[in-house]
C-alpha cells in the first residue's frame, strides 16, 4: 500500500499538472489520430517551455480549446499557439527589464502578451510600462495596457496605437486619460463614425491642447457632428436587411460592409449597444 | 399586611360566587372540537385544492408563480442575453461559444424566424465569443462594437460585462 502511494506521488511529481488536461482536450477533438499525435507533441513542448519560465499555461490551453472548438487546421493551431507562447515570453522579458514585481503582475503579463500578439511594438510597450511604472497605484499600469487592448478591439491599427502610446509617454498622460480615449473610440464605432477619422481628430487634438478635457470635448463634438443617423439602442431590434449573415454565410455589418477585415481595419457597425452586454 | 393588600383580599372575598355545572369542561371541549372540525373542513375543501391549483400552475406553465431567488447575482454573476439575427440565411441551428464556455458550444433558442437567443450568467470581465451557424460556420457577432482577430484568420467578438444585467 505504501509503495502504491509512493508510486502515485512520484507519478504526480514527475507529471506536469497540465498533462492530463492536455491529453483529454486533444482526445475529445474531432481530429484524426495522426493530427492528435502531432498536436499532443507540439503543444506539450510549448507548455513545458512556458512552465519552465514560470509563466501561466492557461492562455495556451484556452487557445488550444478555441482552435479545437473551431476545428482549425492543426498546423494553423500550432502556429497560433507558438505566437501566443512567444508573446508571453516577450511580455515576461519586458516586465523583467522594467522590474515590475507587484501583485497585478500576471494580469499585466496577459494583457501585455495580448498586445504583443497583435503586433504592437515591444519597444513602444516597454516605454509605456517604464513611463507608468513609477505611478503610485500599480493598477494604473494594468489599466493602461488594457486600454491598448480596447484600442485594438475597436479597430485601431497597431501603428496608430504606437502613436497614441508615444503621445502617452510624451504628454505624461495617465491611465484615466487613456481609458477615456478608448471610450471615445468605442463610442465613435458605436455611433457609426469611422474609427480612423475619429483617431485623426484625436491625434490632432492631442497635439493642439495640453488640457485633456479640451481634447475630449473636441472629439466628442466631432463624433456628434459625424453621426449620420440616429443610432438604435439595444432592444429596439435590427431591421431584417441590416446586420447578420449573407446567404453564403459571410458575416456582414449593417449596410452590407463585409466583416472580413482584420481587427486593425474593422468598420464600425452603426448600431448602438450597451457597453458590456451585447445584443 | 399593608392596607392595599387587605383591601384587595376584601374585594376578592366579596365577589359573587359562580356555580360551575358538572358538564362544564365537557361542553368547553366539545365547542373546541367543533371549531377544529370546521377549520379542518375549510382546509380540505379550500386550501388543499388551491395549493394543488398553484402547484399545477408552477409545474405546467411559465407564469411567475414561484418566488425567484437570484442567488447568482450575490455571487457576482450577471445575466447576459446574446441575440443572433440571421436575416437571409435562415439557419437550422445556431450555437454560441466563447472563453466563458471554455469554447464549448451552447445551443441557442430560436425565438422567432431568423432570431436566436441565449441567456448566460457571467462574472464581470472581458470575454471573446462567436456563433456557430448550422454546426459548421463560425460567425462573429455582427452587432458587437468590439472585435479582435482570433489568430486563425477569423474574428472573435468581444463582450465586456461591466456589472449590470442586460442584453
Amino acid at each position: 500500500m505504501k509503495r502504491a502511494i509512493g508510486l502515485l506521488l512520484l507519478f504526480l511529481w514527475v507529471t506536469p499538472l497540465w498533462a492530463s488536461s492536455l491529453a483529454s482536450i486533444i482526445d475529445r477533438s474531432s481530429y484524426s489520430e495522426e493530427d492528435k499525435l502531432y498536436l499532443q507533441e507540439k503543444v506539450a513542448l510549448y507548455l513545458e517551455e512556458v512552465e519552465r519560465e514560470g509563466l501561466p499555461v492557461s492562455p495556451l490551453l484556452s487557445k488550444l480549446k478555441e482552435g479545437i472548438g473551431k476545428r482549425v487546421d492543426p498546423s494553423k493551431l500550432v502556429q497560433a499557439l507558438e505566437k501566443r507562447k512567444n508573446a508571453l515570453m516577450e511580455a515576461e522579458q519586458i516586465l523583467g527589464e522594467v522590474g515590475i514585481q507587484d501583485g497585478n503582475r500576471e494580469k499585466l503579463l496577459l494583457n501585455l502578451a495580448l498586445s504583443l500578439e497583435f503586433s504592437l511594438s515591444p519597444q513602444v510597450l516597454k516605454e509605456v510600462v517604464q513611463g507608468v511604472a513609477g505611478e503610485s497605484n500599480p493598477k494604473n499600469l494594468v489599466r493602461v495596457i488594457e486600454s491598448f487592448s480596447t484600442f485594438m478591439e475597436v479597430g485601431v491599427s497597431p501603428e496608430d496605437i504606437g502613436n497614441i502610446a508615444s503621445q502617452t509617454v510624451k504628454k505624461n498622460l495617465r491611465a484615466k486619460e487613456l481609458g477615456k480615449m478608448a471610450s471615445l473610440l468605442e463610442k465613435s464605432r458605436r455611433s457609426g463614425v469611422e474609427v480612423e477619422r475619429t483617431l485623426e481628430v484625436l491625434e490632432r487634438a492631442l497635439e493642439k491642447y495640453d488640457n485633456f478635457s479640451l481634447v475630449e470635448m473636441e472629439v466628442q463634438r466631432f463624433i456628434a457632428a459625424s453621426r449620420t443617423k440616429p443610432s438604435l439602442s439595444a432592444g429596439q431590434g435590427v431591421t431584417p436587411t441590416s446586420a447578420g449573415v449573407t446567404s453564403d454565410g459571410t458575416p456582414i455589418e449593417e449596410g452590407g460592409t463585409p466583416l472580413e477585415s482584420s481587427a486593425g481595419t474593422g468598420h464600425p457597425p452603426s448600431q448602438e449597444a450597451p457597453s458590456g452586454p451585447l445584443e | 399586611m399593608e392596607e392595599k393588600e387587605k383591601k384587595l383580599i376584601a374585594y376578592l372575598e366579596n365577589l359573587p360566587r359562580l356555580q360551575i355545572y358538572e358538564d362544564f369542561a365537557a361542553r368547553v371541549m366539545e365547542e373546541i372540537e367543533r371549531k377544529n372540525r370546521f377549520i379542518l373542513r375549510v382546509k380540505r375543501l379550500v386550501v388543499v385544492p388551491l395549493a394543488g391549483f398553484f402547484l399545477a400552475l408552477m409545474l405546467l406553465t411559465n407564469l411567475p408563480t414561484a418566488p425567484r431567488f437570484e442567488i447568482s447575482s450575490y455571487l457576482g454573476y450577471r445575466r447576459i442575453e446574446l441575440v443572433f439575427y440571421a436575416p437571409s440565411q435562415n439557419p437550422k441551428t445556431v450555437a454560441v461559444a466563447g472563453d466563458f464556455s471554455d469554447w464549448n458550444y451552447l445551443s441557442m433558442d430560436k425565438i422567432r424566424e431568423n432570431c436566436w437567443k441565449i441567456t448566460i450568467r457571467l462574472r464581470p470581465g472581458k470575454y471573446q465569443y462567436g456563433f456557430l451557424v448550422d454546426g459548421k460556420e463560425w460567425v462573429p457577432d455582427p452587432n458587437a462594437p468590439r472585435q479582435i482577430a482570433d489568430g486563425f484568420g477569423n474574428l472573435n467578438s468581444v463582450l465586456v460585462v461591466d456589472g449590470v444585467d442586460g442584453e
